[in-house]
């Protein structure tokens, strides 16, 4: 029986990492992924029967993430890479390829979503549109609409993908 | 999560792959009681949303305790499902006969000043350790109350006063203050940590006498130090046991840089691995998340002992002359809704899947395995767990065995979250609604469509903005899928709801005039996401009415499941969260008080 601490602490880091990335905000991800989890909390018994649990709390914390944005009126235009915001997310693994996660920054929020849930998480389109409660239809079109995106932004401004950079604006003590 | 290499044949996609899975948020992680706090919050939110709907719609008022009406309370009468009525109804307050406590009326206790209730002598005896005493009142009805005589031992601290059938028991203790410690941990405050308890009884409330223990040092050194603290005192007739829980932690104030200002220090303190996570707030008032490292803050190696749970010694005597013994030695903190209780006359404990009893707190035998219960009540032959799946199940015990029998009619999903008054015959939970619905609201072109759907069914309406007239309005069943997934507004549910467009099915919904088949709206699957945004936002503070519950019962067969307003009165906030204050049995009454306002429920 999988308790909720230990769902916590199986996917909690993935959370807090794929919203950041999908929200293009590590902040306002660390937030939505607290606010999807609490909600999880509140209501276990039905969330923990889910065949998967953690693209309810990704779509929760997206959905109530997206919410505050537009109330807060504060959206962050689609194809514009806000240099603060990405700043929150910084790069340490050699893998990561800073043309693309540039690129992926410049996606609308619904792009980067489905980008975050299929290439992070790894889900299949049809795990995509039951974890997110959009028609599978939709997932294809959107992710092959955000590829095309990616594509031609890699395209109009190619580089070397195998740089990487290191560090980390966590901040420690001196 | 799948394996990371399925894109061998798609540079960009596994590039995609490979970044994503890379790329670390600039945030601290995140911890789980911060996620406990929000979701306490959420609770609290949505319960104060939802008690002004309340007060006008579901509420009655009953004795000033709002408490919902019928429907929702629920008298449950069953059976053994062995076969036979169980009459048996002894237990604490089963001492017909006694001497009534008497005197002039006075006003019910205020119960938010942290007064104790339990069942004494027929009725209640509320308890109160104010300035000039303790307090106390008794009330054979729970509604008039009259003062009584009430001299405490005063060899300590009062802690909590307990029944041992027709005696009285006080804990009291001795703490020491633990240093600085004013401004860090959820422990806000200045927390002190136990040396010593004395356990008193007493059958007429002056006269008194008192077993002590003094508790044996902690082997903890600076900077790292022991914190006890009293965690369960329960006694028998004849016995009493008490449990003392250990938490080492580090003194946060003497091993953080100056550089922290102690002042505008937020609630985190995280234990990592490699250190340790601060949050607090600078000069301009930013949540700043500091990472230390245990060499920073000069504990290198991290000790063992930080990574250990809290650990419970177990202690107990009778009620005589018996010496105080260790009835247990240490071992892992197990969860207070599952600590001690008292049925039967007998302790009994829920450990490790077991539930284990004792007739004196020291010698203790399994009298059920594979026990699937979060918390513990004891009824008068026995006691109630609360598996995580399905009804509460109820243990008779009797001849060092527990007989399993089922309780039929209690709210399935019941979660337990206290007993208020610990080895009273009530428990309070919370017990889970109906799954909230979904929904979308988009509003194009003059035309509404807004559609809400929750387990059972769906319905959407287009509604004409400026007319207020409804277009078109149906409604469908919600269809799960086998692993309990289900999409709403499909094109497949509805007649006059279609799926179009240039990029498939799917892709778009289209509105068709029932009349004349024409399009009268075209949603777009952005459009779409967008509305159910919108309709979360809207909805988000009326979702979820409060769903606190008590369940009490006299003799184990026959129940009530009473739903309880928690709401504060306007304009306050609640002393001691949305707990009742008191709820606790006497015979067939439950006393429930709720912000300082108190009403019965008689048991059948």
């Amino acid at each position: 029986m999988l308790s909720f601490d230990d769902f916590f602490a199986e996917t909690s880091g993935q959370m807090v990492r794929a919203l950041g990335l999908a929200l293009n905000d590590a902040h306002l991800g660390h937030d939505a992924a607290a606010e999807g989890f609490a909600r999880a909390l509140h209501d276990w018994n039905r969330v923990r029967r889910f065949a998967n649990p953690t693209g309810w709390v990704y779509r929760v914390g997206l959905n109530w993430a997206l919410s505050r944005r537009r109330r807060q009126r504060r959206e962050v235009a689609a194809d514009i890479f806000d240099e603060d915001l990405g700043a929150a997310i910084l790069v340490e693994s050699e893998v990561v390829d800073p043309q693309i996660l540039t690129a992926i920054r410049g996606l609308s929020a619904d792009h980067r979503a489905v980008v975050v849930g299929r290439y992070f998480f790894d889900w299949s389109e049809a795990q995509l549109a039951l974890a997110m409660n959009i028609p599978p239809g939709t997932v294809k079109s959107r992710l092959s609409r955000a590829l095309q995106l990616l594509a031609g932004r890699l395209a109009a401004h190619p580089s070397a993908h195998s740089s990487a950079h290191s560090g980390s604006n966590r901040k420690t003590a001196p | 999560m799948n394996t990371p290499t399925q894109f061998p044949d798609n540079d960009l996609e596994r590039r995609l792959h490979d970044t994503l899975r890379g790329a670390q948020p600039g945030t601290g992680a995140l911890h789980l009681i911060d996620v406990r706090r929000r979701a306490s919050q959420r609770r609290r939110h949505r319960s104060l949303a939802v008690g002004v709907a309340c007060a006008a719609a579901t509420t009655v008022a009953v004795g000033g305790l709002a408490l919902r009406s019928a429907p929702d309370a629920r008298l449950v009468s069953g059976t053994d499902s062995v076969g036979q009525v169980d009459a048996a109804t002894t237990g604490a307050a089963d001492v017909s006969g006694s001497e009534r406590l008497t005197g002039p009326p006075i006003a019910a206790p205020a119960s938010n000043d942290a007064g104790q209730v339990v069942p004494w002598r027929d009725g209640f005896l509320s308890v109160n350790d104010t300035a000039g005493g303790i307090d106390a009142r008794f009330s054979a009805d729970g509604t008039s109350w009259v003062q009584v005589p009430f001299q405490r031992p005063g060899l300590g601290t009062f802690d909590r006063v307990v029944v041992a059938g027709d005696r009285l028991m006080v804990l009291e203790v001795e703490s020491t203050e633990i240093a600085v410690n004013e401004s860090w941990g959820i422990d806000r405050g200045r927390p002190v940590t136990v040396d010593a308890v004395h356990a008193s009884w007493t059958a007429d409330l002056v006269n008194w006498t008192t077993e002590s223990l003094v508790l044996p040092s902690t082997d903890s050194q600076a900077p790292l130090r022991a914190q006890r603290t009293v965690t369960a005192f329960v006694a028998t007739s004849q016995h009493w046991t008490v449990s003392v829980e250990t938490r080492i932690d580090v003194d946060w104030d003497a091993v953080l840089p100056a550089e922290v200002p102690r002042d505008r220090a937020m609630d985190t303190i995280a234990t990592e691995p490699t250190g340790v996570l601060v949050e607090y707030r600078d000069d301009a008032g930013t949540v700043v998340s500091t990472s230390y490292s245990w060499q920073q803050l000069g504990i290198e190696p991290p000790p063992a002992a930080l990574a250990t749970p809290p650990t419970t010694q177990h202690w107990a005597s009778d009620i005589g002359a018996s010496p105080v013994v260790e009835a247990t030695a240490s071992q892992p903190s197990i969860d207070p809704l599952a600590s001690t209780v008292v049925a039967d006359d007998r302790f009994v404990r829920l450990e490790a899947g077991r539930l284990i009893a004792s007739a004196n707190g020291v010698d203790w035998d399994v009298v059920a395995e594979a026990v699937d219960g979060r918390g513990l009540m004891p009824v008068p032959d026995g006691v109630v767990t609360f598996p995580l799946e399905g009804s509460p199940v109820r243990y008779r015990l009797a001849d060092g065995s527990a007989t399993e029998l089922d309780i039929a009619g209690l709210p399935d999903t019941f979660s337990p979250l206290g007993n208020i008054a610990a080895s009273t015959t009530v428990m309070v939970g919370d017990v889970d609604g109906e799954t909230p619905p979904t929904g979308v609201l988009v509003e194009k072109d003059g035309l509404r469509f807004e559609g809400i759907a929750d387990d059972r069914q769906q319905t959407y309406a287009l509604t004409d903005i400026a007319t207020g007239q409804v277009l078109v309005s149906e409604t469908a069943p919600v269809v799960a899928t086998a692993d309990g997934a289900a999409v709403v507004f499909g094109p497949d549910d509805f007649e006059h709801l279609t799926a179009a467009g240039p990029e498939g099915a799917g892709e778009s919904l289209v509105v068709l005039d029932p009349r004349t088949g024409e399009e009268l709206t075209r949603l777009r699957a952005e459009e779409l996401a967008d509305g159910m945004v919108a309709w979360d936002g809207r909805q988000e503070a009326t979702l979820d009415p409060p769903n606190l519950w008590v369940i009490a019962s006299s003799n184990g067969i026959d129940w009530i499941a009473q739903q309880v307003d928690v709401d504060p009165p306007a304009g306050t906030q609640p002393v001691f969260g949305y707990l009742p204050d008191v709820a606790v049995q006497s015979g067939a009454t439950v006393l429930l008080s709720v912000h300082g306002e108190s009403s019965t429920i008689e048991l059948p």
